[in-house]
């Protein structure tokens, strides 16, 4: 097996790279014990069985990142045969500079410089001879997207060539400071396994597994050497090495480099000056948010339909079938219990495969890194930065991606806080029920009192924000927000699609379990002791602590009470609880007829229809509701008994708050606990306890006062 | 001295001196952003914060706070 390390800059392309080279074999997975993700791939190329590496995109080799610290483990701890070096060609200059401190390391390398066939267009000329002698590696010109140079990279990849040493030209002092570095190197044992160079370099740069192993060693002189060299420059001796790396590039840049009048950035720059200018570029950026969060639901609802009753009505039905004889309590656990979970599971997956797709998108052309750079502003006040906007707009749409997305923070203390504050944002589930109460309690201001539920979510959401900054509750160090800006490109699609899927069956991996055991506990409280919800365990423990609910006006109806807890298993649950515990009788049973082809055939209509459905509902950008949910007359008249008196709107509103504001469903529970563990969802469920008892009561006693008045 | 910060569209300048901690100064650096490297400053964002600049071929963005930490030198149109 011959281990192939492909290392480069962000934004160079390598994962395309990979794919190309390996014909769409790219795997996605995690580094262990962090949230970046690894890819890979395995092939064979000229019989031999080769695996090629993609480690993350990082700019040095002795950064403190979190993609800085896998990409250095593994190079200097781990065994490998080949670093293969992906170089943006457009943008030697600072491509170079992670090319040069990789030669230091004296392994076998190949540089390969990617986008080569946007040098055309610019009319820039590389000369690869020159360039080859300069790093003593072999330099091959490819480009990922027309497959240029990529059968001769692969065969290159296989072929052991010649190693040639690597000597780096800095300045006098400091190619004084380097001899006198090797000698001592030379005579002491290492603390890695680098070549002496390698070791010199890092010494220099100060990273600290070899600065400090050398400390207890004879390295006064030279110490003393550094420290005159750095008050003749006016600068530490990590930093005066990486400049001179840089000058040296500079330097030599001309011989091997012929650059025209054109530039790389004359496409992005006037893009920009539409996506980013001062009047529309906010405007612009709210209106793509909402096409996107529009675009993602239109696109996926019928499909999340169509997996909804196909579990219920397909599935359900026929094991239903054949558990006929059954006890009554078995019957309805596989169907209610474990059809019924395994069904609300699946009807994410259709959702989730949509949005990543769609963001996988957004940040593989660039257009993401902007959106940190237009909200920036607003984010700085919580102690953030711009780039937790954008996972908070999912949250909208649905907050299991949103917390997800998270992971494109650097720091992990404002990937906490961030994940704190998304759950507030009112998600799609949340809707129906809002729909519902607000039609019964508010027929004629619906739409007003709609929107204010969201706000409400939203000013909760930059409190706790406020708050948490005030506090210095996750103690957020202002790190100095640099962001690149990269070049647009057109995204490879098949890599965005590889990332999207491997992202959806990862999650559900870890959420499957706790996922449907939390359904599975909330099913036997709401079946046991006698097989009817309005005397089950959840309607006597609601009733028994219903008064608790009084100071926020719905604990007089333990029916509102006891749909809380279903509302952990999904928020949209609440509507389906409240239709069984009041005994809406809206449904006529029909004969059921037993023909199991018929009904096959009828799910294959039904999938045709979804897929119509899906299409229609993304050229009207889910505008137009084609499948307008036919207003449950039975279900409004029992939910308009459940709050009566001259308080009714208010604990309905009261009612809707905690719905909105309260622990969020098992789904987003699960995410929480696979992103950042036990604790810290615990946390979330604590705060989303208190918040929403507090808001409610607040809510109520005040409108009550106002109403009073009036 | 003047700064980086409020500078024209398009202007372009020469950066002559960091006032930033080791850590900050290096990821300038990985940037190519460096004492003697020339920056074209591009935009400000909507909200005026961050700042948006050229160096090299490459769009960096970083805050106002920062901008104003990095000195430079006007250079001849």
């Amino acid at each position: 097996m011959v281990n192939i390390a492909f290392v480069g800059n962000p934004n160079v392309g390598k994962s395309a790279l990979i794919n190309a080279i390996s014909k769409s074999n790219l795997k996605v997975g995690n580094w262990p014990g962090v949230t970046v993700e690894k890819k890979s791939a395995n092939m064979l190329i000229n019989n031999t069985n080769v695996e090629l590496i993609d480690l993350p995109g990082v700019y040095s080799l002795v950064g403190h990142t979190i993609e800085e610290g896998i990409t250095r483990d593994f190079l200097f701890e781990t065994e490998y045969d080949l670093i293969v070096n992906v170089v943006d060609v457009t943008d030697l200059e600072r491509n170079l500079n992670l090319t040069l401190s990789l030669r230091e390391l004296q392994k076998p390398m190949i540089v390969v410089l990617n986008f080569y066939d946007e040098l055309e267009r610019l009319d820039y000329v590389v000369d690869l001879s020159t360039l080859q002698e300069f790093l003593k590696c072999p330099v091959i010109a490819v480009s990922a997207k027309t497959k240029l140079g990529i059968s001769d990279l692969k065969n290159m990849l296989v072929l052991s060539g010649e190693l040639e040493s690597f000597d780096m030209n800095y300045s006098e002092a400091i190619n004084k400071l380097v001899k006198d570095l090797l000698y001592v190197v030379s005579k002491n044992s290492k603390p890695m396994n680098l070549s002496d160079q390698k070791i010199v370099m890092l010494y220099l740069e100060k990273y600290s597994k070899v600065y400090d192993y050398y400390q207890q060693l004879d390295v006064d002189l030279i110490n003393n050497e550094i420290i005159a060299l750095e008050d003749q420059m006016q600068e530490e001796i990590d930093y005066i090495v990486q400049q001179s790396r840089y000058q040296t590039i500079v330097c030599k840049l001309p011989k091997f480099l012929k650059k025209s009048e054109k530039t790389r950035i004359a496409f992005t720059r006037k893009v920009d000056n539409v996506l980013l200018h001062p009047i529309i570029g906010l405007p612009l950026f709210v209106l793509l948010s909402i096409f996107m969060v529009n675009f993602v639901f239109a696109f996926s609802a019928p499909y999340v339909d169509f997996v909804d009753q196909f579990m219920n009505e397909f599935i359900g039905k026929y094991v239903a079938i054949s558990l006929s004889s059954a006890p009554e309590f078995i019957q309805s656990m596989v169907v209610d219990g474990i059809i019924g979970g395994i069904g609300a599971v699946l009807t994410f997956v259709p959702l989730m495969m949509v949005l990543y797709l769609f963001m996988g998108f957004v940040e593989e052309s660039g257009y993401m890194a902007r959106t940190a750079f237009l909200l920036d502003r607003v984010m700085k006040r919580f102690g953030l930065n711009g780039k937790s906007f954008v996972s908070m707009v999912l949250g909208f749409g649905c907050t299991v991606p949103a917390i997800l997305s998270t992971r494109t923070l650097e720091d992990p203390k404002a990937r906490k806080l961030t994940a704190l504050m998304i759950p507030f944002m009112s998600c799609g589930a949340r809707l129906p029920v809002y729909v519902l109460f607000a039609g019964v309690f508010f027929p004629n201001n619906a739409g007003v009192v709609i929107v204010s539920l969201y706000l409400i979510g939203i000013s909760i959401a930059l409190i706790i924000g406020l708050i948490s900054k005030k506090l210095n509750l996750f103690s957020l160090t202002e790190k100095a927000l640099i962001i690149e800006l990269p070049p647009y490109r057109m995204p490879d699609l098949k890599v965005v699609l590889k990332s999207a899927m491997s992202r959806v069956q990862s999650y559900f991996k870890k959420a499957f379990t706790l996922i449907f055991a939390v359904l599975f506990i909330l099913w036997g409280l709401s079946y046991f002791p006698n097989g009817d919800v309005s005397d089950s365990y959840i309607a006597r423990g609601a009733q028994q602590v219903s008064f608790a609910f009084e100071p926020a006006g719905f604990g007089e109806s333990w029916q509102a009470v006891a749909a809380i807890p279903g509302s952990i298993a999904a928020k949209e649950v609440v509507v389906g609880f409240l239709g069984q515990v009041l005994e809406v009788s809206d449904q006529v049973v029909e004969e059921e007829n037993i023909d199991f082809i018929a009904d096959l055939a009828e799910q294959g209509t039904l999938l045709v229809n979804a897929i119509v459905q899906s299409f229609k509902g993304v050229l009207t950008l889910g505008l137009i509701d084609t499948d307008a949910e036919p207003v449950n007359n039975a279900l409004q008249t029992s939910v308009s008994q459940l709050f009566t008196g001259p308080y009714k709107a208010l604990s309905a509103f009261s009612f809707m708050v905690f719905i909105l504001l309260s622990v969020p469903c098992v789904a987003t529970l699960s995410a929480l606990k696979s992103e950042f563990g036990n604790r810290f969802m615990m946390l979330v469920i604590t705060v989303m306890l208190i918040v929403p008892y507090t808001v409610s009561v607040l809510i109520f006693q005040i409108g009550k006062l106002i109403v009073d008045i009036i | 001295m003047e700064s980086l910060f409020g500078l024209n569209k398009g202007e372009k300048v020469k950066v002559i001196k960091i006032d930033l901690d080791r850590e900050t100064k290096e990821r300038l650096l990985a940037l190519g952003l460096y004492v003697g490297c020339e920056v074209i400053f591009e935009r400000s964002a909507p909200l005026k914060d961050p700042q948006e600049y050229l160096v090299n071929a490459q769009f960096i963005s970083i805050r106002k706070e920062l901008a104003k930490k990095i000195f430079i030198e006007r250079l001849d149109k």
